[in-house]
């Protein structure tokens, strides 16, 4: 068997036996990746030399005194808007196509500490923003089941570096969907924890209240091994919560007496009819696991995405103010300041960017600040009252990932509202800050279909019992 | 709700952005149609629901205002696309700057 195609805790546990070193499991990944990555686009940049140095390091440790860490000398891929101290971070964009990591993200420390082993940064959508992978600066990566296809969006490297076993696994980030989305496109495991779970410190901002880290697993088990590590109280962010985090040890739970919501809202006419059938059929075949499948509802669902696609762009253009030639990244020459930000801005950003950046000064402009932002404001207050309620009656929720499979290159991306409703049903989790799972439940047009749960507020633990039971059986 | 390419030009300037005149057609168009979509909201009874800014209610976290090292100010420095004796350099602000 290939290294390169374990899971984490199959890895570890060759590690653990000797079975192979750390070194020969990072060489397998770079192996891979030197086999496929010309294809697919997954990376931007590697960072093999000080890969192999941690693996040395790693397979050189006196094994006797401290137990063995389950990512100890576990390949991981990071996706490009989160930091890795001395390795180049560009978030897709030319602006920051020259900047280097000053300092680790928290997720990343955390994850150098456990003994993972860094590869490289992946590629993904500018910014995080798009649902395709085909806004970087670096080009489009390509769907490993089919090179026609997108990915999705927006952490695209990272799933498919996942999905292609170029690496054992990844981080992303999801704002909007961008673990979910593309997981289910590509057919592996993207987890977005509760609002406030992971620390945001060393991620780039997109849209702050929205943004949260999340994992890239071939597995759910391994998603909770991850969790465990890169979870908790930040003092460099000071929304991050203090409640407990899982141990992946306690995870696979009875399932009996549990209930699962089913939202009506999530099927909706324009779902690809193959979708709904995988679908239904999956969440008909949850009741082998001895829960309780109820009908719920979740009636301000439909405005889950208008919402969003108000909100995140008032963000958006907030946080991308701090992109100005100045301090780091990219600078155009210019005869003086004003038009030095005007020809970085304009040289420095791509469409998409530009796009959301003018969307939201719209919305939060004088005029339409009331009439836009703050309404839309309200709506989130009630999309999370929809959730509260909900979860009186059940567990879980358990809904579609996506509305269709992977959709061809270039599809959708002339027309930006065709292309935001691809994250239809992944946005909602981010309103309300739920933490939400995706994987894989079977194929529709020859790809791979997502079913995605969401649980309650920082009871990750119930997502995660429910959903590697679930994937047992898919 | 039609957006005007003046408006759209307002915009892009607010946000610092140059775009051209194909643009300025491009995105009054696109921002046009995604600004029709968000129009479903008008639907929604929000009456007097206090604005939601951020899920959990979170109060302020406060530090000791201690001075420490949190990364190597060499490194942020190299980060910067022109520096002249450690300082940030950037053009000028005014027009006649030699007239100062």
């Amino acid at each position: 068997m290939k290294l390169n195609t374990l899971t984490i805790e199959q890895a570890h546990k060759g590690l653990e036996r000797k079975d192979f070193s750390a070194v020969e499991l990072a060489k397998s990944c770079f192996d891979a990746i030197r086999e496929k990555d010309e294809k697919l686009n997954a990376f931007i940049t590697i960072s093999e030399d000080q890969a192999y140095q941690s693996a040395e390091k790693i397979d050189k440790k006196d094994r006797s005194k401290n137990k063995f860490g389950v990512l100890e000398g576990i390949p991981v891929a990071i996706k490009d808007n989160i930091l890795v101290e001395g390795i180049k971070a560009t978030a897709g964009s030319k602006i920051l196509s020259t900047y280097i990591a000053t300092y680790n993200a928290t997720a990343v420390e955390r994850l150098k500490k456990a003994g993972a082993i860094i590869l490289g940064k992946t590629n993904m959508d500018e910014f995080a923003m798009g649902g395709s992978g085909e806004t970087s600066h670096f080009g489009p990566t390509k769907n490993p089941s089919n090179l026609e296809k997108v990915p999705g969006g927006s952490s695209s490297g990272s799933v498919v570096a996942v999905a292609a076993d170029e690496t054992i696994f990844a981080l992303g980030s999801d704002t909007g969907g961008s673990v979910r989305q593309p997981a289910s496109f590509c057919g592996v495991v993207g987890f977005k924890p509760t609002y406030g779970r992971v620390s945001r410190h060393g991620l780039m901002a997109m849209a702050s209240s929205f943004d949260q880290i999340g994992t890239l697993t071939k597995t759910v088990r391994d998603a909770a091994y991850v969790f465990e590590q890169i979870a908790g109280l930040d003092k460099f962010d000071s929304t991050t919560a203090k409640a407990k985090v899982p141990e992946a040890d306690s995870l696979g739970q009875e399932l009996k007496g549990l209930k699962i919501g089913v939202p009506k809202e999530y099927f909706v006419k324009g779902m690809d009819k193959q979708v709904e059938t995988v679908v239904k059929k999956a969440i008909k075949n949850l009741s082998k696991l001895g829960v309780e499948i109820v009908e719920i509802n979740l009636p301000m669902t439909k405005y889950a995405l208008a919402t969003y696609y108000i909100l995140m762009p008032a963000e958006v253009s907030s946080n991308l103010a701090r992109y100005d030639g100045v301090r780091y990244g990219f600078r155009a020459e210019a005869g003086n300041l004003l038009e030095m930000y005007l020809q970085t801005r304009r040289q420095g950003f791509g469409e998409e960017a530009r796009r959301r950046v003018m969307l939201g000064t719209y919305v939060l402009s004088s005029g339409y600040y009331d009439a836009y932002y703050k309404k839309a404001q309200q709506v989130r207050r009630l999309i999370k009252n929809d959730f509260d309620k909900a979860f009186e009656q059940v567990d879980c929720i358990v809904t579609p990932t996506s509305p269709t499979t992977a959709f061809n290159l270039g599809e959708k991306f002339d027309d930006p509202l065709t292309m935001y409703l691809a994250d239809i049903f992944t946005v909602s989790a981010n309103v309300a800050g739920l933490p939400a799972i995706s994987i894989p439940c079977g194929k529709a047009n020859k790809m791979p279909v997502g079913l995605q749960f969401i649980g309650k507020y920082f009871d990750e633990k119930t997502l995660f019992d429910i959903s590697s039971r679930a994937e047992s059986i898919f | 709700m039609p957006i005007s390419k003046e408006h759209i030009e307002h915009l892009a300037n607010l946000a610092r952005l140059d775009i051209t005149d194909k643009e300025k057609e491009k995105y009054a168009d696109q921002i046009s149609s995604i600004l029709n979509y968000f129009e479903q909201l008008k639907e929604v009874e929000t009456g007097d629901v206090e604005p939601l800014c951020h899920v959990f209610d979170l109060q302020n976290v406060y530090r000791e205002d201690k001075p420490q090292l949190v990364c190597s100010a060499d490194k942020v420095l190299a980060e910067v696309p022109e520096l002249e004796k450690r300082q940030i350099k950037v053009k000028a602000v005014f027009k006649n700057q030699s007239n100062l």
